[in-house]
């Protein structure tokens, strides 16, 4: 029970972005016109450390650094990346004959948002103190859900075990999981 | 006579998506900490002939594929190269890659077929109602059921600690520390910009 409590709220935010998971069709959300701002990639400096450099100007909200396979050349050969947040995303090329970038930004609607604070784990490359809290959240619920998972099912069996209706929503249930498992294994 | 049948409704709703619930804790500890885990699919190479005549698209290929040799899954990633086409047919845990090669009269494919945690990630990862394949469709179903099920075991779960007077005082110190903090963070992630 006081485990539940302590996840209320994160029980809802995984009800909920397995509900926008049902109905998605991919990324959407409000895109916003390029800006640009002046930049001048230091010279010598590899593709890394120009995203790098890039992440230190702009220090975009709750992002960390680009990693290195991340990086790709667009057409005209400009050094592309994009800034990955719950919040959305800024795609930034970097104009280096015209020492500006170009910055694209994506705003996530609030289910996607959702979706994206659920998969915000302990392994996400940001230094973000906001985010890292949250990391801890996720990661105390994920260990939550498991034991909440576990612990039903022993109260289950230690108190009622005999109860037809209960017997019949697990074998339904795991049969449901099971079947599609197998079948689509 | 209500607190029963809110104890009934989270009884059994925690019961049906038992199995649901497991998967997505033990894929979400396997994303969560991928070093603890060995997600290398197993792989292997098979060839097959080209039927004649030649289909002209992936489309037509694939569907060769599946009707003739037993291939299963959606069609994704096709690419046309220089030499000829290049695509996957991809259901939960199961890769085929496929190339067709234009002067060759065999279809090469490589299939990657996960292990039982790499199965379970890809489960995870179901998402809409759009797959050509129909049993991705039918896992769709049911996780938003599941979903939909979750948030009911959530306020069930309130209404029954609720109802448990002798908890009232300690639930309620939990509640407010989880909302306070849970709540605080959202709105300030949202709000970054």
């Amino acid at each position: 029970m006081y485990v539940g409590l302590l996840n209320f709220s994160i029980l809802l935010v995984f009800g909920i972005t397995g509900l926008e998971a049902m109905f998605s069709h991919g990324p959407s959300g409000s895109t916003e016109s390029p800006v640009y701002s002046s930049f001048t990639a230091p010279a010598n400096a590899t593709d890394k450390q120009v995203a790098d450099a890039v992440h230190r100007y702009l220090e975009p909200a709750l992002a960390g650094p680009v990693p290195e396979f991340a990086l790709s050349r667009d057409d005209d050969n400009n050094l592309t990346f994009t800034f990955y947040s719950a919040n959305g995303t800024q795609r930034v090329t970097v104009l280096e004959k015209e020492n500006r970038l170009k910055i694209e930004k994506r705003r996530n609607t609030i289910w996607q948002f959702f979706n994206n604070l659920h998969a915000t784990t302990m392994n996400v490359n940001t230094a973000d103190l906001r985010v890292r809290l949250w990391t801890l959240y996720t990661e105390f619920s994920i260990w939550s859900l498991i034991g909440m998972a576990l612990s039903g099912m022993y109260l289950w069996l230690a108190s009622r075990p005999g109860l037809r209706w209960a017997q019949a929503a697990f074998v339904a249930g795991a049969g449901i999981f099971i079947l599609l498992y197998v079948v689509t294994r | 006579m209500m607190y029963r049948t809110m104890r009934n409704i989270h009884l059994f709703l925690g019961l049906f998506a038992f199995f649901f619930l497991m998967m997505y804790g033990l894929s979400a500890v396997q994303m969560a900490h991928n070093g603890w885990f060995n997600l290398k699919p197993s792989v292997s190479g098979q060839s097959y002939p080209v039927p004649q005549p030649v289909p002209s698209d992936a489309r037509a290929l694939s569907r060769y594929l599946m009707d003739e040799h037993g291939l299963r899954g959606e069609l994704a990633q096709v690419r046309t190269t220089g030499t000829g086409i290049q695509f996957r047919i991809v259901r939960p845990g199961t890769v085929h890659q496929v190339e067709y090669i234009r002067d060759k009269s065999e279809l090469a494919v490589q299939t990657s077929v996960a292990d039982f945690w790499g199965m379970l990630n890809r489960i995870h990862h179901i998402a809409g109602l759009h797959h050509e394949y129909r049993l991705i469709n039918i896992w769709s179903v049911f996780i938003a059921l599941v979903s939909a099920g979750l948030i009911l075991i959530a306020a069930t779960g309130i209404y029954l600690w609720f109802k448990t007077h002798t908890e009232r005082r300690i639930g309620t110190i939990l509640l407010i520390l989880s909302l306070g903090y849970s709540l605080t963070l959202m709105v300030l992630m949202r709000t970054a910009g």
